[in-house]
């Protein structure tokens, strides 16, 4: 059964419980609508917060993207229930397993940890993919910034403990509940250009420290990226989309071929290091800005994928090079890649010619993790509620076209700083019929 | 609290409190004490850790009897240990003290003060705030003018800022410090 929880309103973070509108999801059949009310010593759920699907304005650029693949076996109709309302009123598309529970068709893709599990989701709701871009659509139009819908990815962590900076460890502790949501393709060639992602991210602290960010997070420089097997390189690409990208804190680190040729391709009586070959990390430093420059919060998580389904190379059409084509390469001095994720894809070389949209191909993206960070505010004087632009500057207390709303507590935790852990990393969201693009 | 004014307080107490008790009747005897022991201190607020940590404690007092059965004086406590997280720890109390033996003759007392405590680690943290202390104890004469001094003793001081670096980083903070020991007291 398709759960499309309805969107949250984070003016009580802590107080208003959740609302879920259940549709069946088997085609042909009368949606069915069940509310759950509010209970207990809450603030009032004023209906007018809650807006079903089918109350929706319209559909947002993000809705509708998504069509199958050839061994896909969900239709776009079954994909297009599992969505929610923005804030602006219109459909997006949301997170949904890999296979649909009711009908047990395949998407070919996934998004990550169900956030329905987060201690958070009672009062964040379903994260609406794609809701930062439409805004820097209104606020820009002529120079938007369109992700494809399979990038989406969510991961989760609840009571996670951060490490203390300095003399303050062992004298407090710091723990956290934690939502990412990051669009992180690493299938195609959009990350060697584009620096600019959809960030949504929520923490919630036992120090009162609490954001609630929805951006375009501009990660590193535009129009080229750092190669991961060797940070000194830099490698130029070309012209961003949007060409008016901003500069960002950090990096994107992602493999090329020389990575491939260092790592992959080894000698007889080597085993080929797939991970160090294709370890992709996105280090993003993001900073919520008032419109006088001062910064309000800032947080640093840092997204990375083990086995991404390219790499850069130059040599190729559009620069892609795909790591299970590597599989079955062969060099002048007799190297190839040997063992691991290529014997495991090729059936130890058995099966020719996997490509790499086949849900054969362990090449696929589903082996992530996020290394949360620091999370800084200086928001002692509040209040809680800004509105910033898509990209997290600007920020003022009352709304203006293509703005977004951000809530950050209103406390400084300048003076204690805690570095969260890695999350995510034990756990692989393949699935049945998973495969790259993904 | 700085430095300089903590020692204007003790050089208060120790020349005021002396001065004060003789100028009352039947009472000005001087008398000292010093001691060592062990206990723990204890550093509480919303997000602290809820660990007390032993280790060695040591004091100093001196005064004068305001009359037979109770004493007045100045007091200095500390307390530190090796952190687990690398580094030293420190904790200390300096104030006023008044002894009060229900029987002027016997060996039973019971203290209470106020002063300032402090807490102090490596790299930068401390906190520290006015507190109070209640404590009781009980004394051997061993020979002439000199006793054996079982104490034990509970300071604790509220609402300060645990801070890092000269920030703060905690609101509302707590310390409590515990010691027993025994002393050589002169009187």
């Amino acid at each position: 059964m398709g759960v499309l929880p309805l969107e949250k309103d984070p003016d009580v973070p802590h107080a208003d419980p959740p609302q879920y509108l259940f549709l069946s999801p088997v085609p042909g059949k009368p949606a069915t609508l069940v509310y759950l009310l509010c209970v207990g010593l809450l603030a009032a759920c004023d209906s007018g917060d809650v807006i079903s699907l089918d109350d929706a304005r319209g559909d947002s650029r993000a809705y509708n993207l998504w069509t199958p693949g050839p061994t896909d076996t969900c239709s776009p109709e079954i994909h297009n229930r599992y969505a929610t309302v923005g804030p602006d009123g219109l459909r997006y598309p949301t997170w949904h397993p890999p296979t649909d529970p009711a009908t047990g068709c395949t998407f070919g893709h996934e998004h990550g940890r169900d956030p329905r599990g987060s201690d958070l989701y009672q009062s964040v709701g379903a994260i609406p993919f794609g809701y930062a871009n439409a805004q820097l659509e209104i606020s820009d139009p002529l120079n938007p910034r369109n992700e494809d819908h399979v990038g989406h990815k969510i991961e989760w962590e609840n009571d996670i403990r951060l490490d203390v900076d300095g003399g303050l460890d062992g004298l407090i502790e710091l723990t956290c509940d934690v939502i990412a949501k990051l669009h992180q393709g690493t299938h195609s060639k959009d990350a060697f250009t584009n620096n600019v992602h959809e960030l949504v991210y929520h923490i919630r602290c036992n120090d009162r420290t609490e954001m609630h960010i929805t951006m375009l997070a501009a990660i590193g420089n535009p129009g080229e990226f750092l190669v991961s097997c060797n940070r000194s390189r830099v490698i130029a690409v070309g012209p961003a989309t949007p060409r008016n990208s901003p500069r960002g804190g950090g990096h994107r680190a992602i493999p090329d071929r020389s990575c491939v040729e260092q790592h992959m391709l080894v000698p007889d009586g080597q085993n080929s290091d797939f991970k160090a070959a294709l370890h992709e990390t996105w280090e993003t430093h993001n900073n919520i800005k008032t419109v006088e420059g001062r910064t309000l919060a800032s947080f640093d998580p840092y997204f990375q994928v083990l086995l991404p389904s390219r790499f850069y190379d130059p040599a190729l059409p559009d620069a892609v090079g795909r790591p299970i084509n590597v599989c079955y390469e062969i060099t002048a001095t007799g190297a190839r890649a040997r063992g691991g994720e290529c014997a495991q894809s090729t059936g130890s070389g058995s099966v020719p010619s996997v490509s790499f949209d086949d849900p054969r191909s362990t090449f696929n993206g589903v082996l992530r993790f996020i290394d949360v960070n620091g999370n800084r505010i200086s928001n002692a004087d509040g209040p809680e509620v800004w509105y910033t632009d898509a990209y997290g500057r600007n920020g003022r207390t009352t709304p203006f076209p293509g703005s977004i709303r951000q809530w950050i507590s209103k406390i400084d935790n300048t003076g204690r700083q805690g570095h969260g852990p890695n999350i995510g990393r034990q756990r692989s969201y393949g699935g049945t019929g998973v495969h790259a693009p993904n | 609290m700085r430095p300089a004014r903590i020692a204007f307080i003790v050089l208060l107490m120790l020349v005021g409190v002396p001065a004060f008790v003789r100028a009352q009747s039947r009472g000005g005897e001087f008398w000292m004490s010093g001691g060592v022991g062990g206990g723990w201190t204890r550093v509480s607020c919303a997000i602290c850790t809820p660990a007390r940590t032993l280790g060695p404690t040591a004091h100093v007092r001196v005064g004068a009897s305001l009359r037979p059965g109770m004493l007045l004086g100045a007091e200095a406590n500390g307390w530190t240990r090796n952190r687990d997280e690398g580094g030293r720890a420190w904790s200390g109390s300096i104030g006023a003290v008044a002894f009060l033996y229900p029987k002027p003759e016997g060996p039973f007392f019971v203290k209470a003060g106020v002063g300032y405590m402090t807490y102090r680690a490596d790299e930068g943290v401390n906190t520290g705030n006015v507190g109070v202390q209640l404590g009781a104890g009980y004394e051997f004469r061993v020979g002439g003018s000199l006793y054996l001094t079982n104490y034990a003793n509970l300071h604790a001081s509220s609402f300060g800022s645990l801070r890092a670096d000269g920030a703060v980083a905690v609101d509302d903070v707590s310390l409590s410090m515990l010691q027993i020991g025994v002393g050589i007291t002169r009187r």
